[in-house]
């Protein structure tokens, strides 16, 4: 394929010898770059890509860092930036009418964030703010999509993670309309004793996969361990009557 | 039962700023800060509340479980 060199970052970004956007975009220092493309090339996006492409995306893309707390992104704002979480985590956040916050889902690095709005071109379906001291990587909108136009494996790549993520939905979906909170609580803990690939989780992680509270998520293994199902101690949840809770998991298979 | 070193929680030293938060916020007294602002934690007062989790400012503190299937008799033996 052929590339051809960015010219000058102040007329436009430019992919594969175009100029894709004419977006506000400040010049980058050589460094960033190098930062950048050293990034990409182990993203699962970009990593199948020559170095001369890696470095035409890396221009695309700008660096941003927020501390914990920082908000990236307001709900409802126009999308005119994709991001890649380089480290750290970040929460999608709704908010009721009455103000209760409800974190819908927690990101960390590689996901790519507003994707959906960046191709659909609504607005921003959540507020997202850092969990942690964040990195990420914004792509103007515009050049996000021109890119994926242009270059169909990275396309693939994307569509499949949007898959994922809507199969991913789907089974939330079920969970919080068919499942009680102690269910969906007994059902994530049989899922992750049986895991071949084991992975600590923090009580606040669990609540945000269960759609739920950290509160509600203490209380319930309270509950639990009232009941004899688990034993809670310092850094491990040991489940004392795995049939048990089978069946609450599980109502409609017993 | 005695606390084991995964049974503490994750602080991130190169995170952490010792701004004290997760002192202050400690119901048992296991989180303490000298004077040279070395941050001390004590694991047997440590009740693995997550309250240092959630007040942190940077994410320097997790507490993570690890979820097992127990093999204990179910007839309960009083531990």
């Amino acid at each position: 394929m052929a590339l051809r060199p960015l010219h000058s970052a102040r007329v436009g970004l430019c992919y594969n010898g175009r100029i894709i956007t004419r977006a506000h975009h400040p010049p980058q220092e050589d460094a960033d770059v190098e930062r950048i493309a050293s990034y990409l090339a182990q993203h699962p996006y970009f990593r199948h890509l020559g170095p001369p492409q890696i470095t035409a995306v890396a221009r695309l893309a700008t660096l941003r860092t927020l501390l914990r707390g920082e908000i990236l992104a307001l709900e409802g704002e126009p999308c005119t930036t994709v991001y890649l979480l380089v480290e750290g985590r970040i929460r999608a956040l709704k908010m009721s009418p009455q103000g209760r916050e409800q974190v819908v889902r927690e990101l960390w690095a590689p996901q790519p964030i507003y994707l959906v709005p960046a191709l659909d071109g609504g607005p921003l379906p959540a507020t997202t703010r850092a969990a942690t001291r964040a990195t990420l990587l914004g792509f103007p909108c515009d050049a996000l999509v021109d890119l994926l136009a242009h270059e169909p494996s990275i396309a693939m790549r994307v569509l499949r993670e949007l898959a994922a993520r809507l199969r991913r939905f789907t089974s939330l979906i079920e969970d919080l309309s068919l499942r009680t909170v102690p269910e969906r609580l007994a059902k994530l803990l049989i899922e992750r004793a049986e895991s071949p690939e084991p992975q600590r989780v923090t009580q606040q992680e669990m609540a945000i996969q269960l759609g739920t509270v950290r509160e509600v998520v203490a209380r319930s293994l309270a509950q639990f361990e009232g009941q004899g199902l688990i034993h809670v101690q310092r850094g491990t949840i040991e489940i004392l009557d795995l049939d048990a809770l089978h069946k609450l998991a599980y109502p409609d298979r017993v | 039962m005695a606390a084991t070193a995964q049974g503490t929680p994750e602080i991130n030293l190169e995170l952490c700023t010792r701004c004290g938060d997760c002192v202050d916020a400690c119901p048992s007294g296991a989180l303490s800060m000298s004077a040279a602002g070395q941050l001390a934690f004590d694991a047997q007062r440590c009740a693995y509340c997550a309250d240092c989790e959630d007040v942190c400012p940077v994410g320097a503190i997790t507490l993570p479980f690890e979820i097992i299937i127990g093999h204990r008799e179910q007839s309960g033996d009083g531990e």
